[in-house]
């Protein structure tokens, strides 16, 4: 142990000589640093080191690194060695040979390199990491985001994903993680394009600039979560249009044609993963939240329909699933685009049809008024809503709301959305009977009395 | 088919391009008439029948078609692609790196890693603490208020063993018994004293008057007592008590006075 830690502060010496000659550190600064780097020595060295000991010596070695560099650059001492760096990634190195299974010790090793933008480092600790943890979904998820952010390799990552789905095939943040990937992927081509001015689309008329950058503005202090584009194109930036494209225009611009371009490979991961996870659910569900996620996205009502397909197959009488079906017409339409009555009128047809073949019809209806209110919401803050799509909004409302009443399945939250749906109509006397009836069945409900005595208190005012 | 209004309605849905299937238009259409104010349209507390939805959202579509041609006759409606996308999210599960950097400064951010569970203890239980310790203080003295009197239930009750000094030889006899016989071997005995114990007669029973009996002569209070008792094992003990104190003996002092006794005779 002794001469094994002995060896490792022999190899410092010539270091600290230099430090010394070049006068970044005096003598007693470099007497206190050999203590302190013997007393961690030897701690590492014992025979039963802890994780921490390993963390708290790299700890001490990063600031002492970074009061050399400071001091080298206020002194104007130029130093060709790179001992700092290198002597923390051989300790974080021994770190993670004594403790493979210590997932923290890797992290940081991934930090520090990062940190240091070491790509070679981070190639080969990604590597081995990833070879002794194949069966942890998270870490083939990082590596691959670190493949799409830093390396901006999105074939990494897909080949991260695929590695990863080989060992973890029952994970289904892996599964969706790799669609998320994929739908990502699309959607940066396409804004890509959109960018060049190759897409075909005529030039944004100023409102819709204003709009974009209202956007840009709102999108900059948003959360870390999202990756932010900026939204001026290639003329903008050129002040003339450009014309002189080499390649040939009509193929690019077609995107129709391409399949990879309209979800073909989310498709296939889907199909791919449902047979992982035959009748879950839940499993669906997320991954309809996901698609519903990239609005703007072409394809996202293809996948979509494939989604609601296969879950018509497998669960045809599922009523959260269902309510899926119900819902995809008017998913991504505007209520005050004109094609919107149509639509609805296909929600309206739908949600009869499942209406008999739902199983917990409580729960249809439940998620129907949820997905209904969500709409006439919508409808009362547009301007181009039509009146009369509000009123057969509110029909439609009233008639399952007491078709569940009258099966004897209106759950609470059903209630809340009735009440919510009469306050809205502007009916408080409705609202509150419908809330007291509802406190008949559900006794002493916190919300419901509350939703009661809110709806009185504004009566008054 | 009841008259009034249901005709013009039944006439409007069967116009409706939708392909509403009629049978349906016509059972709803009674239903709507079996409640009291199936068609007015005004109070919306009642239901919709399905033709008057039909025909709401057709008028509405038109009215919209209008209003949209008129506003946005010349710009055509352009989707704004996607600028904001979402990042990969590898969840909760995987372990943060412990160091914080912040510019020039590293940190372990949680604080428990700074000193390792065993030190702490260390550190509140032992004389680091300045001789007293802070943690153990109060769970020692719990523990000695929490001993069992009794060894438990499993255990017939058995007490708390009452170490008097007499009690104490007789175990240590009973520990070293393998020097009582010479002919009989035992194994090593290093076990503690027995936290629980009783000390127990055997009375020998009625067939065993001739074999297995100590006369009322030789019976004592204790083995020490009973040991002591008997004149041939008294003569041994000493025996090899003497052996061994002179083994013990032989160098040392012994040595020396030997020598300077001879040396004194050699002087004279």
């Amino acid at each position: 142990m002794a001469d094994k830690s002995r060896f490792y502060l022999e190899q410092s010496i010539p270091e600290l000589q230099e430090l010394e000659k070049k006068k970044i550190f005096t003598k007693e600064e470099i007497s206190a640093i050999t203590k302190k780097r013997s007393e961690f020595e030897h701690r590492i060295n014992s025979p039963a080191p802890k994780p921490t000991d390993f963390t708290r010596y790299a700890e001490y070695e990063m600031n002492l690194d970074s009061l050399r560099r400071k001091r080298q650059t206020r002194l104007g001492v130029n130093s060709r060695s790179h001992a700092g760096q290198r002597r923390i990634f051989f300790l974080l190195d021994r770190a993670t040979r004594r403790f493979p299974g210590d997932l923290g010790l890797w992290m940081q090793y991934i930090a520090y390199a990062r940190k240091e933008r070491s790509s070679k480092v981070l190639a080969k600790v990604f590597a081995s990491v990833l070879k002794l943890h194949p069966a942890k979904p998270e870490l083939w998820i990082f590596a691959a985001r670190h493949a799409v952010e830093v390396n901006a390799d999105v074939t990494e990552a897909r080949g991260h994903m695929q590695r990863g789905l080989r060992f973890c095939k029952g994970s289904r943040e892996l599964w969706w993680e790799y669609a998320k990937l994929e739908l990502v992927f699309v959607a940066k081509v396409l804004a890509r394009r959109r960018m060049l001015g190759i897409d075909g689309a005529p030039a944004p008329s100023d409102e819709e600039q204003k709009q974009a950058e209202a956007e840009a503005e709102a999108a900059m202090d948003l959360d870390d979560d999202e990756i932010k584009l900026p939204t001026v194109s290639a003329d903008e930036l050129s002040g003339k249009p450009r014309k002189d494209h080499l390649v040939d225009a009509a193929a690019l611009e077609d995107i129709t044609t391409n399949p990879a371009l309209n979800g073909a490979v989310v498709g296939a991961i889907f199909d791919a993963a449902v047979k992982e996870f035959p009748g879950d659910m839940a499993f669906v569900r997320g991954f309809w939240d996901l698609v519903m996620g990239f609005e703007t996205l072409h394809c996202r009502g293809a996948l979509l329909e494939r989604v609601v397909v296969h879950v018509l197959d497998v669960a045809p009488t599922d009523a959260e699933m269902l309510m899926l079906g119900v819902q995809l017409p008017v998913v991504g339409v505007s209520v005050a685009n004109p094609i919107f009555p149509a639509r609805l009128g296909t929600v309206l047809d739908n949600m009869r049809e499942a209406a008999e073949k739902a199983v917990p019809r409580g729960v249809l209806y439940e998620r129907f008024a949820t997905f209904m209110v969500g709409l006439l919401k919508s409808a009362m803050e547009e301007e181009g809503a039509d009146e009369g799509v509000k009123t057969v909004m509110f029909g439609t409302l009233v008639k399952y709301f007491k078709a569940a009443e009258a099966v004897d399945e209106a759950s609470v939250e059903l209630y809340m959305r009735w009440v919510e749906t009469m306050k809205m109509r502007g009916k408080a006397a409705a609202a509150v009977e419908v809330a007291e009836r509802a406190l008949l069945k559900y006794k002493g409900h916190k919300g419901l009395q509350k939703a009661i005595k809110r709806i009185q208190a504004q009566e008054e005012l | 088919m009841p008259t009034e209004e249901p005709l013009e309605l039944l006439q409007t849905a069967a116009g409706a391009e939708k392909g509403r299937n009629i049978h349906d238009v016509v059972k709803a259409s009674t239903a709507s008439l079996s409640s009291p104010s199936g068609g007015v349209v005004e109070d919306d507390d009642a239901e919709l029948s399905d033709e008057t939805i039909n025909r709401f959202l057709r008028e509405a579509e038109e009215r919209m078609r209008v209003s949209s041609a008129l506003l946005n006759s010349s710009t055509v409606v352009n989707k704004i692609s996607m600028t904001k996308f979402p990042k990969l999210d590898p969840g909760s599960a995987l372990a943060n790196a412990p160091i914080k950097s912040q510019g020039s400064v590293s940190r372990i951010s949680d604080p428990s890693m700074l000193v390792s569970s065993s030190d702490r203890e260390l550190a509140d239980t032992s004389a680091a603490a300045g001789g007293i310790s802070r943690v153990d203080r109060a769970a020692s003295k719990k523990t000695k208020e929490d001993k069992e009197k009794t060894a438990g239930a499993n255990w017939f009750d058995m007490p708390r063993t009452d170490l008097t000094p007499q009690l104490k030889r007789d175990l240590q006899l009973i520990k070293m018994r393998n020097v009582l016989d010479p002919h009989r071997h035992y194994k090593k005995d290093n076990t503690a004293l027995p936290e629980y114990s009783q000390v127990g007669t055997i009375i020998e029973g009625n067939t065993e008057f001739f074999s297995s009996r100590i006369t009322k002569k030789d019976r004592k209070r204790t083995i020490a007592e009973e040991l002591m008792a008997d004149e041939g094992n008294r003569k041994r003990f000493k025996k090899k008590y003497e052996e061994i104190t002179s083994s013990k003996r032989s160098g040392k002092k012994e040595f020396y006075r030997k020598l300077l006794a001879q040396r004194g005779s050699s002087k004279i």
